[in-house]
């Protein structure tokens, strides 16, 4: 799955790194990264995305659904937000930037759980091919192509 | 003639002080073992966030869940045994930023 969806999600949430004063982008299903776009190494990203997701067991098991959190640091301040199963956690400099960092990491995931969910799910049609074309269908041998005539 | 231009309420902010190892309040002792608990949470997490990205102890952490959201501050960066500082809470989904200014405000 992380290979078919990562060049889906790169290029969104590169996008989302150039919004406001946003030094580290990282993106997770589940426990696992899929893109880390940080100045950090995959195992330090590995182990924030686990702690993150103790910290949500930890008040789940309250029956409590947190869905963001915020922390200060010196010099950085840390955003994560998660919605189903993904989470996208924001390194950013400027605290007044955190809500609409909030809402443009809301929308992205939005669209990320629905490119999951049609990953995971597919529709009878995709399963089916009925959708598809095939390119082997017209008569040619395991050796031939079809050439893309030039002024086509 | 009236003005009719809606004014911006403040969030009612549930407020707390946290001072030699205590957090204290006007508000009843629900309120404050609520935040406590939560208040602890957040320090705990945001300590091993802190490790895995070779940063120290957060100064303030916030979180929010579909009605409610917490926050605290120690503006003074010394989540050691006894942090001084102050913290919120409030049943709505409040804006972050908002609630940071609130509890740091007199410190600044």
């Amino acid at each position: 799955m992380p290979a078919s969806i990562t060049p889906s999600l790169r290029s969104a949430v590169e996008r989302l790194k150039h919004g406001g004063s946003l030094s580290g982008v990282c993106f997770g299903w589940r426990r696992q990264v899929l893109l880390n776009l940080t100045p950090y190494q995959d195992f330090r990203i590995d182990r924030l995305l686990d702690v993150l997701h103790d910290a949500r067991e930890h008040f789940r098991n309250g029956d409590r659904e947190v869905d963001t959190f915020w922390f200060g640091f010196d010099g950085a301040f840390l955003l994560s937000v998660t919605h189903g199963e993904c989470t996208l956690a924001l390194l950013h400099t400027r605290a007044h930037e955190v809500d609409f960092l909030k809402k443009a990491a809301l929308t992205l995931l939005d669209d990320c759980q629905l490119l999951i969910d049609s990953l995971l799910s597919p529709g009878e049609d995709e399963v089916s091919g009925m959708d598809t074309e095939h390119l082997m269908e017209d008569g040619l041998t395991a050796h031939e192509t079809h050439l893309i005539p030039r002024n086509g | 003639m009236t003005d009719d231009t809606p004014t911006a309420q403040p969030i009612p902010l549930e407020t707390f002080d946290l001072k030699d190892g205590l957090v204290s309040s006007d508000l009843g002792q629900t309120s404050v073992d609520a935040f406590a608990a939560d208040f602890q949470a957040l320090r705990h997490f945001g300590e091993k966030l802190g490790n895995a990205l070779d940063f120290n102890a957060p100064w303030m952490g916030a979180l929010q869940e579909s009605g409610y959201s917490v926050a605290y501050s120690t503006p003074e960066k010394s989540l050691d045994t006894t942090p001084l500082g102050k913290g919120a809470r409030v049943g709505q989904r409040a804006l972050l930023f908002e609630m940071l200014s609130h509890i740091t405000d007199s410190e600044a």
